[in-house]
């Protein structure tokens, strides 16, 4: 459950498949996940486990391996 | 194909001599002339509106995200139209700047076609930033190259995300010198944008003075100041010398039905002279922010 809520919100902030998802995605490795995309992500990610992340994890938020470690501060183990 | 200079120092005017297909002209030596010259205008060659994307896409790796105050054409996001005040008419010459200067994406070139051209006046400006520092007080110079400008500005949130967060949250830009944070709430990007006044051409070591500094600040609301990065204010006798200088060397484009014109950005200033109310001026504009070619480019085919 956790897990495809976390994948949603990538699907949904990037407007990707689902084959995209995994170790390759990271900020810049597509289009979508620039700056812009980048916060929407961040939003998505809030909005779905209904979290408010702290900046310094919002920067760290580099990948979408490094955003299962970071959640985990927030007691969301994916 | 035939090659004529706009002026002795830049600028290129192609023109076809028997194909008038603009796809079909060379690429490289599209850019081998753009780099050198800066601005190419296509004139007499067959581009319908629709096609601007097929002949753009050819030197594009990333299209700027739209100026949501832009209305986008046949549904191409990246297909706006160049006049984005339509709706509220001003009837005054619009001062030369270089696109968005002030925001995370600074376009390495523009492209402008005339779909229709003004019945009356409205002729685009064009200013070479070189020219422009070439000419320009030491003491100016100096001031600008000793710090870079700081943009404080307000833009709505794109519309890809608007309304999908809450609160405020840090900005981190994919640009480097751009901070700020991004207030859900009030739906706007809040930055402090820190650009020198000039740069290096693309081609040349030359400095090029390209920026908004020119620009009146009642037509571009997403400004709410514009400093030196130190705080220091940018005296008034400056711009007033630049406008001088600047307003000696600038070269007026008038439009013909089919012109597309591809410019540098990084170099060249542009601006539009007044046209009269109802005036059926219809001139789209595509901003490449990253081009494929040249020295920032990942792909450098050239």
């Amino acid at each position: 459950m956790v897990q495809k809520q976390y994948d949603q919100a990538f699907m949904t902030a990037f407007d990707i498949d689902e084959s995209a998802l995994g170790l390759d995605l990271k900020y810049e490795s597509i289009q979508e996940w620039d700056s812009i995309g980048h916060m929407g992500l961040i939003a998505e990610l809030e909005d779905s486990f209904d979290i408010s992340m702290e900046m310094d994890d919002i920067i760290d938020f580099s990948s979408y391996e490094k955003g299962k470690e970071i959640l985990k501060k927030y007691d969301i183990d994916i | 194909m035939k090659t004529t200079p706009i002026t002795d120092n830049w600028g290129a005017i192609i023109t076809p001599t028997k194909n008038k297909q603009l796809l079909e002209i060379n690429r490289n030596e599209i850019i081998s002339l753009f780099e050198r010259k800066g601005i190419i205008l296509f004139r007499g060659f067959d581009l319908d509106q629709h096609d601007i994307l097929t002949f753009t896409n050819q030197f594009t790796e990333r299209y700027s995200r739209p100026d949501y105050r832009r209305s986008s054409r046949f549904e191409q996001e990246f297909v706006l139209d160049a006049d984005y005040w339509k709706d509220s008419y001003r009837p005054y010459d619009m001062p030369l700047h270089s696109e968005t200067t002030f925001t995370p994406v600074w376009p390495e070139v523009i492209w402008l076609y005339c779909n229709v051209p003004p019945a009356k006046e409205g002729a685009t400006t064009v200013c070479d930033g070189i020219e422009i520092w070439d000419r320009m007080s030491s003491e100016i110079k100096l001031f600008f190259l000793a710090e870079p400008v700081l943009y404080v500005v307000e833009i709505p949130i794109p519309e890809t995300i608007k309304g999908k967060g809450k609160g405020k949250k840090p900005w981190i830009s994919d640009m480097l010198g751009v901070g700020g944070y991004l207030d859900w709430d009030a739906d706007l990007l809040c930055l402090n944008v820190l650009r020198y006044a000039a740069n290096k051409a693309r081609y040349s070591d030359k400095f090029c003075f390209s920026n908004h500094l020119l620009a009146d600040l009642h037509d571009e609301l997403q400004i709410k100041e514009i400093t030196m990065a130190s705080g220091k204010a940018i005296p008034e006798k400056f711009i007033d010398e630049i406008k001088q200088v600047s307003d000696d060397i600038t070269v007026d484009h008038s439009w013909q039905q089919g012109d597309v014109v591809m410019v540098d950005n990084i170099r060249f200033m542009h601006g539009r002279r007044a046209f009269e109310k109802g005036d059926p001026r219809d001139i789209l504009t595509v901003q490449t922010a990253r081009a494929s070619f040249g020295f920032s480019s990942d792909t450098r085919p050239h």
